[in-house]
């Protein structure tokens, strides 16, 4: 029986890009919240009332 | 009914169950890993490139399964006007572009080694692809500048008639003759090897934890964003953040009493 062939390197690149993909969407979701909150903290700041409440009970 | 469902949606969604979810996830992908590369044996045929399918197929499965939440979401809106299905289902098209774009994306390195070609216009392939333009369309949507309550009706057509693509993908390697096998979960895992096929239900047990975190944290930045916004407005509109934070998530509800 022929041995499999060796085909590894498209086996690296499925899981290295699917392991970027899911890194680079949830680094931009935290960096998307960091910016939300420095935001709201800003606004709050300028505007010299008390600390906002970042956080609501969801949904 | 709706009132249930939101009740445990706000639990999953609050800030400890979204930590859990992302332990859970980050195990469970490590597991999905370790599986993929190391526990599972090479395919007799295709040889280390078949490892391929424990991404591809809980890939595909999460793409189903996020328009499936879409749809509810869609629906729930136009019954109930409140705006928390409306962000459920922006969430979950999100992520679920995201994994139709990793499915079509890893069934093109799989398909070279195996079928000699990146791209094929096979039923299978084309409605996928079209599955994904479709929802890329319901995110289109979403970005028009037009009032937040048209634009959500707007998005919950776009959800609700999307979907129909979904069942065409299902089925197109039964309807049409195609080079894609059949349908993985249902004919192929069961004649798997055992070890293979753990490995499969690794995988998508794994990216459904996953996906559970990512809409649960997507929905966080959402929150995050309203918030800046609404403490933005509140000086101008002479109410506080939170009034208008909560006359956004339920606007029927504020008009009711107000």
């Amino acid at each position: 029986m022929a041995s499999p062939p060796d085909n590894g390197g498209f086996v690296a690149a499925a899981y290295l890009i699917t392991g970027g993909a899911l890194g680079a969407y949830v680094a931009r979701l935290f960096a998307r919240a960091t910016r939300a909150r420095r935001r709201t903290a800003a606004i709050v700041a300028r505007r010299g009332g008390p600390p906002a409440r970042l956080e609501r009970p969801s949904p | 009914m709706p009132n249930t469902a939101e009740r445990a949606m706000g639990k999953l969604t609050a800030r400890r169950g979204e930590r859990w979810l992302g332990v859970l996830a980050v195990g469970g992908v490590a597991a999905t890993v370790a599986m993929g590369l190391w526990v599972t044996p090479p395919d007799a045929e295709e040889g280390n490139v078949f490892r391929i399918i424990y991404l591809h197929v809980p890939a595909a499965w999460l793409a189903y399964l996020s328009f499936l939440v879409v749809l509810i979401g869609s629906v729930a809106y136009l019954v109930t006007k409140r705006t928390r299905w409306d962000w459920l289902a922006a969430a979950s098209a999100e992520v679920g572009v995201l994994f139709t774009g990793l499915t079509l994306v890893l069934g093109s390195i799989w398909a070279k080694p195996v079928w000699g070609t990146w791209w094929t216009w096979d039923p299978r392939l084309t409605t996928t692809a079209v599955l994904f333009l479709i929802y890329v369309g319901y995110l289109a949507v979403r970005k028009l500048p037009d009032s937040p309550a048209r634009r959500a009706r707007w998005a919950a057509v776009v959800g609700i008639v999307g979907f129909v693509d979904v069942p065409i993908v299902h089925l197109s390697v039964v309807w049409w003759r195609s080079q894609h096998q059949a349908p993985a979960l249902l004919h192929v895992a069961p004649r798997m090897a055992p070890v293979m096929a753990a490995g499969l239900m690794t995988g998508v047990a794994a990216f459904t934890i996953l996906y559970a975190y990512l809409v649960t944290l997507r929905l966080r930045v959402g929150r995050l964003e309203d918030r800046a916004v609404a403490e933005a407005l509140s000086p101008r509109l002479g109410r506080s953040a939170e009034e208008l934070m909560d006359e956004a998530a339920s606007p029927q509800e504020v008009r009711a009493h107000g």
